[in-house]
């Protein structure tokens, strides 16, 4: 009997342990997609709650300093005491603080977003910059913007991000992006003097808003690259799955 | 004199209500914080004004403007929104006047005295904002084939692709470049400002 047994084919002995490997690696592939499969979901939760929670910020700041302002207006329309001269003085310092305030409000959540496109979104956030005496020029050649809410807010985000980061690391006052259609996705092309092959990324030494971006990108299944010509630097962006 | 005034702060809509009576003694003055009232209110009543905010109930944000508009009511938007597409969006609704809450308030009472002379009127303020002012740039010189070249040199196009898109070499598009650089007296730079200043959209 054990002559018998011992006579089998020793590669016989092989297929099991081969099946126990082939099991593990699958197991090990299926436990590894799951994890990635997890972390995009989780990616995803958490940005969107972030720009929730700056939605809502927004807009019980709106609510709160537009109901102060106007009865802090009306107060100040009606008093007898205070010389006309005074109240336009008076006005002028609140519409100011109002407008202020609005503009956190924009940089906190675009609202343009809501009933605009990412173009319009681009354009108010260009209007405010100007306010600090910096331009950022758009070009559009998309005749298309839609795209799904959550995909609009991350290429927002992103093409925001990059822009001020230009405006923060380098002497530049004048920016170029300019939006183009391809092979149907949305490109974004920042353009900006510079004597040095450096980018808004490379400049960013801390990191932190680069990481958001990045993962935003992930999310959106978009991608970034640079080139370099004649003094000027090239940010590319090609976003996909709208 | 009926109004339907809608705003869910009840302080801005108590002092709408006060500049209201004070042009129009008269006036009844129907105050509601929300929609579903408010809409109600115009079916079933014979209306002469609508007051009301933007900034309710979330996706109704244009409900009641729509609804005036369709019983041929006047509507006055008073928000502090005014944004480029919130504009757009409401003079699809033929309204009389579009009124910002972060301006002076004579700019209110301008509008409810005379709002039945006006169309879509905007504020002083949201003129102010949305004004841009433009720095004199000289347009670029560039004939058709600099043109297309111009186009892809913004979409961040290295001379190689550009070249191959063209089906020239890359000693030609050199070429082209250094005399559309040469004829408008700037740098590559300060070109492509100006293109894109020039033909935007």
């Amino acid at each position: 009997m054990a002559g018998n047994y011992l006579n089998i084919n020793p590669l016989l002995f092989s297929i099991p342990i081969m099946l126990f490997i082939v099991v593990f690696v699958l197991l090990l592939y299926y436990t590894y997609a799951r994890s990635v499969k997890l972390q995009h979901q989780l990616r995803n939760r958490y940005l969107t709650n972030l720009e929730e929670e700056r939605k809502r910020i927004s807009r019980e700041l709106h609510d709160t300093m537009s109901v102060f302002s106007i009865s802090f207006k009306n107060y100040i329309h009606q008093h007898q005491a205070i010389a006309a001269s005074e109240k336009e003085a008076w006005q002028e310092q609140i519409i100011n603080f109002e407008k202020n305030i609005q503009d956190i409000n924009e940089l906190l959540y675009p609202i343009e977003l809501k009933h605009g496109n990412v173009y319009s979104a681009l354009e108010r956030l260009s209007m405010l910059l100007s306010k600090s005496g910096k331009t950022l020029r758009l070009h559009n050649q998309c005749t298309n913007f839609q795209m799904p809410p959550q995909s609009a807010i991350h290429i927002y985000r992103i093409l925001q991000e990059s822009v001020v980061n230009v405006f923060k690391h380098t002497e530049n006052k004048e920016l170029i992006l300019n939006l183009f259609e391809e092979e149907q996705q949305l490109h974004a092309v920042l353009s900006y003097a510079s004597l040095e092959k450096k980018t808004s990324y490379t400049l960013d030494k801390a990191r932190r808003g680069q990481h958001i971006l990045e993962e935003r990108l992930l999310i959106i299944n978009g991608s970034r690259s640079r080139s370099w010509e004649e003094g000027i630097v090239f940010e590319k962006f090609k976003f996909g799955n709208l | 004199m009926k109004i339907v005034l809608l705003e869910d702060h009840s302080h801005t809509l108590i002092f709408i209500r006060e500049q209201l009576l004070d042009l129009y003694p008269h006036a009844q003055v129907y105050a509601f914080a929300n929609f579903k009232e408010a809409a109600t209110c115009i079916n079933t009543k014979a209306i002469d004004l609508v007051i009301t905010d933007l900034d309710f109930d979330g996706a109704k944000e244009f409900a009641l403007v729509a609804d005036a508009h369709q019983k041929q009511i006047p509507c006055i938007i008073y928000s502090a929104h005014y944004n480029t597409s919130y504009l757009n969006k409401a003079s699809a609704y033929d309204y009389r006047a579009f009124i910002c809450k972060l301006g002076g308030i004579d700019e209110l009472r301008y509008a409810l005295k005379h709002y039945k002379e006006l169309a879509l009127y905007q504020c002083a303020f949201i003129k102010k904002q949305h004004r841009k002012e433009e720095h004199p740039i000289p347009e670029p010189i560039l004939n058709g084939i600099e043109q297309s070249i111009m186009k892809l040199l913004i979409q961040g196009k290295e001379r190689k692709e550009i070249a191959e898109r063209m089906k020239i070499k890359t000693n030609t598009l050199n070429s082209y470049i250094r005399d559309m650089v040469v004829n408008n007296h700037c740098t590559l730079y300060e070109l492509i400002h100006r293109y894109v200043a020039w033909h935007n959209g």
